[in-house]
């Protein structure tokens, strides 16, 4: 997606986000905090962004997960602040990393076809029946390619995970 | 769900044959922390997205348990407003011989007292704002420094700010430059004068879709994220001097992120900055361009990764 395009739905992307976030943390201070967070991350990442698919989804989604960002930032700043002795672990805000990395690697695996079917699925929440229609292959065969996809990332995951 | 039935759905989720609502159901599963190795691998490949969004929905659903509790509290709260309101009214409608006579005897006086007629430029601004919503207004969070009128003449600003003349924004000005013009490139001199005082380097970024377009200027700079400098305040009021009419005019600010548009009409110019708070630093990134050239985002997120990689914490970053 260009990014004149996505200025052009940034307003509406925004409401909608700010939507999310105000039912999360009830407060307007908050919410507008998250929309500017999930706004900026989706503006990082808008040359990414296919305009074909479901914008509005996605949006939504990377919004509910700044929600949890800010959330877990919270508890954790908590965790510091009040139990000095807690562990790490109890109080790990985030993904780590170097799972992240894990996940790359695993998917620079995959055939292009593959890996946007993939993606379709994982990023954008679509059905299979709706990749089917935005990509004209048949339905069948979606599901066919999404599962070797999933085959291959889940067989190279196991072999990196177990080193 | 028991493990067998998260087993059952992970063979299914494998075999691509589980709908969209299935795998949120999936991801609901795996949120839990004593996961076995291969479910992990599972959680990972559902993504961040969908954890987050389980997450979320499963923190929705908890609340809605308990709606007991904040129902009982917004009765009592609506009870408590109720009643204020009506000493309220009470209190208002109560005849005080003094407030009567003097609303009687200089009613426009009383006015003038309480509320300063405001400028035809202001209320204009004012009503633009109402207008756009989704621009962010400033809110009362940053107080530190007190705000800059919008509408102003260059002298007017530069009185109000003598105290530290070498470091504002409107400090190079023009006389001969009148308002409402306000050339967005001093947005810029602004920044580069705070980064040279504080011997901060700017960081040329080449963010041209075709590689080596002179007409795309893009810079980064890295900050310390101190009290005593206090970027994002000092940003916030750089950009609130600037009319909200002024074209291309968007800001968008948390206490992560700042975010500020502007376009410059009279030289074809486009400008954006944006600061963003990265383990103790501050990236702040400033580019301008010919507003009908296209400007890749790319070139600021991989210095962005560059220094989040350089400087951070890996368990601590964001999603």
């Amino acid at each position: 997606m260009e990014r004149s395009e996505f200025e052009q739905i940034a307003r509406q992307l925004r409401e909608q986000m700010l939507k999310v976030a105000l039912d999360f943390f009830g407060s307007q201070d908050d919410a507008e905090d998250v929309a500017q967070d999930a706004m900026l991350l989706l503006w990082r990442y808008c040359e990414h962004i296919d305009s074909s698919r479901n914008v509005s989804g996605l949006a939504i989604r990377v919004a509910k997960n700044c929600c949890v960002s800010r959330y877990r930032r919270r508890k954790h700043e908590y965790c510091v602040d009040s139990m000095p002795d807690i562990s790490d672990a109890q109080c790990e805000p985030l993904e780590s990393e170097d799972a992240r990395l894990l996940m790359n690697a695993a998917m620079a695996r995959l055939k292009p076809r593959e890996r946007e079917l993939f993606e379709m699925r994982q990023l954008d929440g679509l059905s299979t029946k709706e990749i089917s229609v935005q990509t004209g292959i048949p339905q069948k065969s979606v599901s066919a390619m999404v599962s070797a996809a999933r085959m291959k990332l889940f067989l190279e995951l196991k072999k990196r995970m177990g080193r | 769900m028991n493990n067998d039935d998260i087993q059952k759905l992970i063979d299914r989720y494998l075999e691509g044959a589980t709908s969209p609502e299935e795998e949120r159901l999936l991801a609901g599963e795996l949120l839990r922390p004593d996961l076995p190795e291969e479910w992990k691998a599972i959680r990972l490949m559902l993504g961040e997205l969908a954890m987050g969004e389980a997450e979320y929905d499963a923190l929705m659903a908890n609340r809605k348990k308990s709606p007991p509790v904040v129902r009982m509290r917004l009765r009592w709260m609506a009870v408590a407003a109720s009643l204020l309101v009506l000493i309220g009214i009470g209190v208002t409608l109560m005849p005080s011989k003094d407030t009567k006579s003097d609303i009687q005897k200089e009613p426009e006086a009383l006015v003038v007292q309480t509320m300063p007629k405001v400028k035809q430029q202001e209320q204009d601004s004012i009503s633009h704002e109402k207008k756009t919503p989704a621009v962010r207004k400033p809110r009362t969070k940053v107080k530190e420094k007190p705000a800059v009128p919008k509408v102003s003449t260059v002298e007017a600003i530069r009185a109000n700010n003598s105290k530290d003349p070498n470091l504002h924004y409107a400090s190079h000005s023009t006389t001969t430059d009148t308002i409402p013009y306000q050339a967005p490139s001093r947005m810029e001199g602004f920044i580069a004068k705070l980064a040279d005082y504080n011997h901060i380097k700017a960081e040329p970024l080449d963010c041209s879709f075709n590689k080596k377009d002179s007409t795309v200027i893009s810079v980064a700079y890295v900050f310390e994220d101190t009290k005593e400098l206090n970027l994002f305040a000092r940003l916030l009021q750089a950009a609130c001097w600037y009319d909200t009419k002024t074209p291309g005019y968007l800001l968008n600010y948390s206490h992560q992120q700042f975010f500020f548009c502007l376009k410059d009409l009279r030289l074809g110019l486009k400008y954006l900055w944006i600061a963003e708070r990265l383990n103790g630093k501050i990236l702040l990134y400033g580019t301008h361009s010919p507003i009908d050239v296209e400007v890749s985002s790319e070139c600021f997120q991989r210095y962005r990764d560059k220094l989040s990689n350089i400087s951070s914490n890996p368990k601590t970053t964001e999603i």
